[in-house]
């Protein structure tokens, strides 16, 4: 029988906590959305599967920057992803069943595909957790990589991207659109998004001197920009949102989520 | 500052070794469907669950199953009923979606006992999702 300390027992469940309640806070919403549990139904098994890869790696480099502890080898960053995942899993296949969302009606397999939907943006707040409600004692001083400074920008577009991607708002928002309003729209974004990185260069997290010009805050704008467009593109892919549409349609679907898409990845810098 | 992963504690790797597994048996599962999906257009079963009375009027409650290899929308579903004098009743019901090898209830209503006369179903239409 193991021995554990009281302030290592203590550790212990305030992780879990932390893991517990990031996974709810950011799960929860797509969890009561239906239009993510009819996803499970018919989603292509193939973009599921990209989803999932190509959020594992940018999982790993913001457990790079954030995470369970103050980790740096990349065995640990790759644990906490998959620790994230587990949480974000029985978290949501636990809520799912509560509410009935899954059930014996349906094939078993339908059960998993939308449980493992909705686990992806669990394991995101499962992992944030630390940063965005922990005690935040996170060294955000330690130099980023630039593969670093860019799954933070990916994790905030994909996560804010990934609550409204699945739903018909976005097609609809879309059709009601004409192109002086699509571009209207871009410009506020992009606006929206400078004004992030004008606030992000004054954080706590970036008191250099570099961080403080306007070259900077227009370069990140940018980058970030770029990053929040392919995630809205990809997103709307892997829900198939973009399947049979034209490619003027394509072009207003991705400016609308573009829109939460370009506030996260801006913002991302702020929160994390 | 490194981090020893030989000081990482046992329950994370436990926790951690779950997620792998999982993670490792989504990708094969994702890979074997997408590989040996067939895409079999849907093909709509009707099982007769129980009928029953309901303020004067004979509720059939059916258990509707797809077994194609496609999630249909919108189903279009139509319960007739031929009574023996002939007389031919019709009662329509939507399913919203249904999902492959995925069952869902349904209820018709009639007003002549469905018990005493043919009753048959008929899948009149769906949207690809």
């Amino acid at each position: 029988m193991s021995t554990i300390s009281n302030p290592d027992r203590q550790s212990v469940w305030i992780e879990i906590g932390r893991a517990v309640a990031g996974a709810f806070i950011f799960g929860l919403p797509l969890m009561m959305t239906m239009e993510m549990w009819w996803m499970g139904f018919y989603i292509h098994p193939l973009r599921l599967l990209a989803l999932i890869v190509v959020s594992f790696p940018i999982l790993v480099c913001v457990s790079n920057v954030i995470g369970f502890r103050h980790t740096r080898e990349w065995l640990d960053n790759v644990l906490d992803v998959f620790v994230a995942y587990a949480f974000g899993f029985v978290i949501s296949a636990t809520t799912l069943m509560l509410f009935n969302s899954i059930s014996w009606n349906y094939f078993s397999e339908i059960n998993f595909q939308i449980v493992m939907l909705q686990a992806i943006p669990a394991s995101f707040g499962a992992l944030l957790a630390r940063s965005e409600i922990g005690s935040g004692q996170h060294d955000s001083s330690i130099e980023k990589r630039n593969i670093d400074r860019l799954a933070v920008l990916a994790i905030g577009a994909m996560y804010l991207a990934f609550n409204v991607a699945p739903t018909e708002e976005v097609q609809l928002i879309a059709y009601q659109m004409s192109f002086w309003h699509q571009l209207a729209l871009l410009v506020m974004t992009l606006a929206i998004m400078y004004i992030f990185s004008e606030a992000g260069s004054f954080s706590a997290a970036s008191k250099r001197a570099a961080y403080r010009n306007i070259g900077f805050a227009l370069s990140y704008t940018g980058t970030a920009f770029m990053v929040a467009m392919l995630a809205s593109v990809f997103m709307l892919w892997g829900f198939g949102r973009l399947d049979g549409l034209a490619f003027s349609q394509i072009i207003a679907n991705a400016v609308v989520l573009l829109f939460p898409a370009g506030i996260g990845a801006a913002a991302a810098r702020l929160i994390i | 500052m490194k981090h020893n992963f030989e000081k990482t504690p046992l329950w994370e790797k436990l926790v951690g070794f779950c997620g792998f597994v999982l993670i490792c048996f989504t990708v094969v599962y994702l890979v074997w469907a997408a590989l040996t999906n067939t895409d079999q257009p849907p093909s709509i079963d009707f099982n007769v669950v129980r009928t029953e009375v309901v303020q004067n009027q004979h509720m059939v409650l059916v258990e509707v199953k797809n077994n194609g290899d496609r999630t249909v929308s919108e189903l279009q579903l139509e319960a007739r009923l031929t009574d023996p004098s002939g007389k031919l009743q019709r009662s329509v019901s939507q399913v919203n979606y249904l999902a492959t090898q995925s069952t869902q209830r349904v209820g018709f209503y009639f007003t002549s006992d469905p018990t005493k006369g043919e009753l048959t179903f008929i899948t009149m239409g769906y949207q690809e999702p």
